[in-house]
């Protein structure tokens, strides 16, 4: 806008002194001042047509603190170098209220492309949202700007960090009968479909369960044992309901939530990880076996759009999933409360700042 | 370039990752793009400045000078590292070669001065002769130039100080009232988009090819803009003479004040306007716009002119003649004595006036009354006033005075006849050399004086003003208009012994006066009609006006008595004296007028100097005179302190390089801090590498932790650091010093680089 004003003000004075004095080429210079304008006006305009800027990860996830290569790529389909593309970058982590910008000012060759790589990294973890908010391509004396319609924008997950927590498996959790379609490796069970092991017969063995041929091939009595199914035993409730937005607590939330999944499923335990889903309107369910499953649920979990309405998560899993029985029932907010079957337990929050998992003991 | 804003989200976007290849691809041509415009430029400011001080000078030496010289500054300019070395090398070759020729430099320069000085003035003639001497400087002039332009070429914003520099002789010509060479213009005004498009920063090809490739596109444009200019835009200016005319006419800051007048008040801006102001130079009182201020409507026919009074002066200082508004004496004296006056001469009505003001125009603070009159109020808005001609009261001095006339003698007397003396010192010595009898020789040895000393001219310009006004107007300008012939007539007279005062208001001449049915003889007084005029007063009669100014002057007599012609200072009049004559169109008539209160006024009338005259050109060269002077020890001073600066420079880093790794961190440290790192952040702590490589993303952790070994290694372990490992640290501080600086602002790499030199 200054320099539209000087040049305004230079075509002015032009117009001033062509009154003003005789002169040959005064009326010569106002002619080209106009033409000059309209030119750079209508490269403006043609520049606009040419130029296509987006934004691009190659892999939409991070960890905590942690730097990621951002990529900002300009292309210029025109004729003309494109000599000032102004680019504002916008970010937000979706649990903070806060928008930052960076700004960028970049040129490009005619017929070219250009990726410029930008190191990101975030304090907090959660889903982090780039978008460009305004993207504006000037002419070689930027008088004229012309803005881009950039609707892209890219969504990265920041993990949290995992940090294991020693778990203490009860043995009524370990025995607790499951359904399922796989078996422990660790443990025999009473499920007669699958043979856990054969070993020798021990004084106070079922008779029943006496393997006759091996006893006869051995000759020595061996036993079977049957196997456990290897099942989901635990449920973990996940209270994502944000009372203020605050990183640090959901930073601290999905810290926990990933640091007590893993390390239950490090000891053994699969278990179930709910958590209610604003835009679906109900409670989700994942189940984790792996580890894989856990990266899963943080992805299903930070994908969740953020509410803040009461929702009492509890009942509505036993209502949406009736069916499910679970030895051992965990419930996390993101005030850093535990519970277990009902229980507060001694946890305080993991994250950034909380030695909350450090001398805790989880116990299911 | 990236710009940093306060996080707020956690999240840092730092900036972007060196590109490697913006430092190694062979830039081919392109970066003499930014010294082409800067050579450009330079040839059109010497063809500029050449033009505008009309010199004579070797062009073919001076455009060899701009070339070979440009190219020279731009090699320092893109030298990289060698720059200080080839700047010392060229200082020290100028050096030498002023020093040489110093004599010849400095008749150039003192003639190019006058020359300058000379086209500022009205006669913009050639100044021909000492062609050498003007070559030598002017390409002293380029040198300098070129050293400045180079520095400033490092920065961004140090381009638009270029462009202002090279604007100089175009602005100075305008100024001048002259019209610059147009191929110089347009050379500059090339160069000045040239070094807007490119770009202070070394690597950046594309600015340059934009730059050029909008070099040529104004070629284009320019062929295009002499083809079409004429056809297209000449229909709008051919009524340019006359907008000229209007523009000279104009007071732009009249105009303002005026409107913020009427904005602010509700108070229309009254026919008086700037007649009632006794200030000198005021721009407002010679005013020839045709606008009719107010009416006058009599009920006799007119005969000569018809002075009507709006604000008199009493006191001469240095700015104006101060209001006189002494009411101590009623003002009607004079128009009894009038009456009687005419009764005798058979004279039996007075002239009924009326004076009326368009509306939002109306003036009722000051008078606007003739010579012997009695007010009669207002009716309907108009003043309405008695006069008694002066043609008609002949026989004046035949009436005896009385104690009131008397009385008023002695004041007029003791309040009438004062002048500065130490201020007017060749007026005085003319009083002194021409001693007259008379009132009738001392009127016309004055009016004698006047005419052969000055000469009307109604666009004469503002006076100096520490010079007295009268005595700078009658023997330095020797030109002026009815308030220099007034005032100067004023003092002339008190000199002579006979008081006399500065009036200003109308002169109504009878010709503008049209029979109207139903009004009279009715006259549409225009702003051209406001005139200055000298009054004296003549014992018993009065004070009449006594007009000195030489367009006005219809050379009737001077109308007074016997007696009054005998009136020097100091002698008394008879009684019963008689009129010598009288004449109708004399501009002096006998006439009494009482003021007001006895606190000083002055009046000050001044005119608007529509067209640049002498006196503003003079002003303007003095004004010129001193600008050059201090722009050039400006100039001067702003090389030898950027030489200063980079000397300083050299040697500070010169001895960083002969650091030990143990100082290198040092200064890395610092580099650091300047780059955002908390200061006192402890370089102890075992987390120090972990803390700069998260702030500071493109500082690889590795390097950074073998380079913390061999600093801790240097500053606590007895061991010898080797050669390879001090480059190490050396090359991290580099790396470190040359991404921070590319997020600075150009004040903060100044900063970085000239004062401080970390870099």
């Amino acid at each position: 806008m200054v320099r539209k004003i000087w040049y305004g003000i230079l075509i002015l004075v032009t117009v001033y002194l062509e009154i003003m004095y005789d002169s040959s080429w005064l009326l010569s210079l106002l002619a080209f001042e106009l033409l000059l304008a309209m030119v750079m006006f209508l490269l403006s305009w043609y520049l606009r047509m040419h130029v296509r800027v987006w934004l691009d990860m190659k892999i939409p996830v991070a960890q905590k603190n942690e730097s990621f290569p951002l990529e900002l790529h300009l292309e210029n389909t025109g004729h003309f170098p494109v000599s000032d593309v102004h680019v504002v970058i916008g970010y937000e982590n979706k649990y903070g209220h806060y928008r930052e910008r960076r700004v960028l000012d970049e040129s490009i060759g005619s017929m070219g492309q250009k990726t410029v790589m930008l190191h990101t990294a975030s304090e907090y973890c959660g889903n982090i949202r780039f978008f460009l908010p305004r993207v504006c391509v000037w002419d070689y004396l930027h008088l004229f700007g012309r803005k881009l319609k950039c609707t892209s924008t890219l969504s990265v997950n920041v993990l949290p960090d995992i940090r294991p927590v020693p778990v203490e498996v009860s043995v009524r959790t370990r025995n607790f009968p499951v359904e399922g379609d796989e078996y422990e490796k660790e443990q025999s069970g009473d499920d007669p479909s699958e043979i856990f092991q054969i070993r020798e017969f021990r004084p106070g063995d079922r008779i029943q369960r006496v393997h006759w041929k091996m006893s006869a091939r051995m000759e020595e009595m061996m036993t079977k044992e049957y196997s456990m199914p290897r099942g989901c035993k635990i449920l973990f409730l996940l209270d994502g309901r944000q009372k203020e937005e605050s990183l640090e607590k959901m930073d601290a939330f999905l810290a926990s939530a990933a640091s007590l999944s893993f390390s239950m499923l490090e000891a053994g335990c699969l278990h179930v990880a709910a958590w209610y889903d604003d835009s679906a309107g109900r409670v989700m369910r994942h189940c984790i076996q792996r580890e894989q499953d856990i990266y899963e649920m943080l992805d299903f979990l930070m994908t969740a759009p953020v509410y803040g309405q009461e929702y009492d998560i509890r009942a509505a899993y036993h209502s949406h999933y009736p069916e499910g029985v679970y030895s051992t029932v965990l419930y996390l907010d993101t005030e850093g409360n535990l519970e277990c079957n009902g229980e507060r337990t001694g946890f305080s929050g993991a994250g950034n700042t909380g030695p909350g998992l450090s001398g805790f003991v989880l116990e299911v | 370039m990236m710009k940093k804003k306060n996080k707020n989200t956690g999240i840092h976007l730092e900036g972007r990752i060196p590109d490697q290849r913006d430092y190694t691809e062979n830039r081919g041509f392109f970066w003499f793009v930014p010294v082409f415009y800067m050579i450009l430029g330079l040839y059109g400011w010497v063809r500029t400045a050449l033009s505008v001080g009309a010199v004579s000078a070797d062009e073919r030496i001076l455009c060899a000078a701009v070339l070979f010289l440009g190219l020279w500054f731009g090699i320092i300019y893109r030298a990289g590292r060698w720059k200080f070395v080839l700047f010392l090398v060229s200082a020290g070759a100028a050096g030498l070669l002023v020093w040489k020729n110093f004599a010849l430099l400095q008749e150039g320069f003192l003639h190019l001065g006058e020359a300058f000085l000379q086209s500022s003035g009205a006669d913009h003639g050639s100044y021909t002769g000492w062609q050498t001497e003007v070559t030598a400087a002017m390409s002293a002039v380029i040198f300098l130039l070129y050293c400045i332009f180079v520095g400033c070429l490092h920065a961004e914003a140090g381009k638009y100080l270029v462009i202002v520099c090279l604007a100089v002789p175009v602005g100075a010509a305008f100024v001048f009232g002259q019209v610059p060479d147009g191929i110089g213009v347009f050379c500059m005004l090339f160069s000045a988009i040239g070094l807007i498009v490119s770009s202070a920063d070394e690597r950046d090809i594309l600015q340059e090819k934009s730059a050029l490739l909008t070099g040529f596109l104004c070629l284009l444009l320019l062929a295009a803009g002499f083809a079409f200019s004429e056809p297209v835009l000449g229909s709008l200016f051919e009524q340019k003479e006359e907008t000229r005319n209007r523009i000279l006419q104009t007071s732009l800051l009249k105009e303002m004040t005026e409107r913020f007048s009427s904005w602010q008040s509700a108070e229309s801006t009254v026919a008086s306007g700037g007649v009632s102001d006794g200030t000198f130079n005021n721009t407002d009182f010679f005013q020839n716009t045709g606008e009719i201020l107010f009416s006058v409507a009599q009920d006799q026919k007119p005969e000569g002119n018809l002075y009507l009074r709006v604000y008199t002066g009493f006191q001469y200082t240095k700015a104006q003649w101060t209001e006189d508004k002494d009411t101590r004496f009623p003002s009607d004296i004079f128009y009894e004595r009038a009456e009687e006056a005419a009764f005798v001469n058979g004279y039996d009505s007075p002239v009924s006036l009326s004076v009326g003001f368009p509306e939002g125009k109306e003036d009722r603070e000051h008078p606007f009354s003739p010579y012997f009159s009695t007010t009669q109020g207002e009716v309907d808005g108009r003043k309405q006033y008695r006069f008694y001609p002066m043609w008609c009261l002949g026989e004046m001095f035949s009436l005896s005075g009385d104690d009131s006339t008397d009385a008023y003698r002695d004041y007029v007397y003791g309040k009438y006849l004062d002048y500065p003396q130490k201020r007017l010192p060749r007026l005085q010595e003319f009083v002194e050399t021409h001693p007259c009898s008379n009132l009738e020789e001392i009127c016309s040895t004055v009016k004698e004086l006047l005419y052969e000393n000055a000469s009307y001219n109604p666009q004469t310009g503002r006076f100096p003003e520490d010079e007295d006004f009268a005595e700078y107007f009658l023997f330095e300008q020797k030109e002026g208009y009815c308030v220099h012939f007034a005032t100067t007539a004023v003092l002339l007279m008190r000199m002579y012994g006979i008081p006399a005062r500065y009036v200003t208001g109308f002169a109504i001449p009878s010709g503008d006066f049209e029979w109207t049915d139903g009004i009279g003889w009715l006259a549409n007084v225009q702003d051209g009609r406001a005139h200055a005029w000298a009054e004296i007063y003549v014992d018993h009669y009065g004070w009449i006006p006594f007009e000195t100014t030489p367009s006005y002057d219809t050379g009737a007599a001077l109308v007074y008595s016997q007696e009054a012609r005998k009136q020097i200072k100091g002698q008394s009049l008879p009684e019963d004296s008689g009129m010598d004559g009288e004449n109708p169109e004399t501009a002096e008539s006998d006439k009494k007028e009482t003021d007001g209160t006895g606190e000083e006024t002055g009046s000050d009338s001044g005119k608007t100097d529509r067209e640049k005259g002498n006196h503003e050109d003079k002003n303007i060269v003095d004004a010129g005179s001193t600008g050059i002077g201090v722009a050039g020890v400006g100039l001067l001073l702003l090389v030898f302190g950027m030489i200063g600066l980079f000397l300083r420079r050299e040697m500070i880093l010169k001895r960083r390089s002969r650091q030990d790794a143990a100082a290198i961190f040092r200064d890395m440290y610092q580099v650091l801090v300047q780059g955002g790192m908390p200061e006192g952040t402890d370089c102890m702590a075992g987390d120090f590498t972990a803390k700069v490589t998260e702030q500071f993303l493109w500082i690889d952790k590795e390097e950074m932790d073998l380079v913390m070994d061999i600093v801790m290694r240097a500053n606590f372990s007895g061991e010898a650091i080797g050669k390879e490992e001090v480059l190490q640290v050396r090359s991290m501080y580099r790396h470190i010093c040359r991404t921070i600086q590319k997020g600075m602002s150009w004040q903060k790499k100044f900063y970085f680089r000239f004062i401080k030199v970390y870099a």
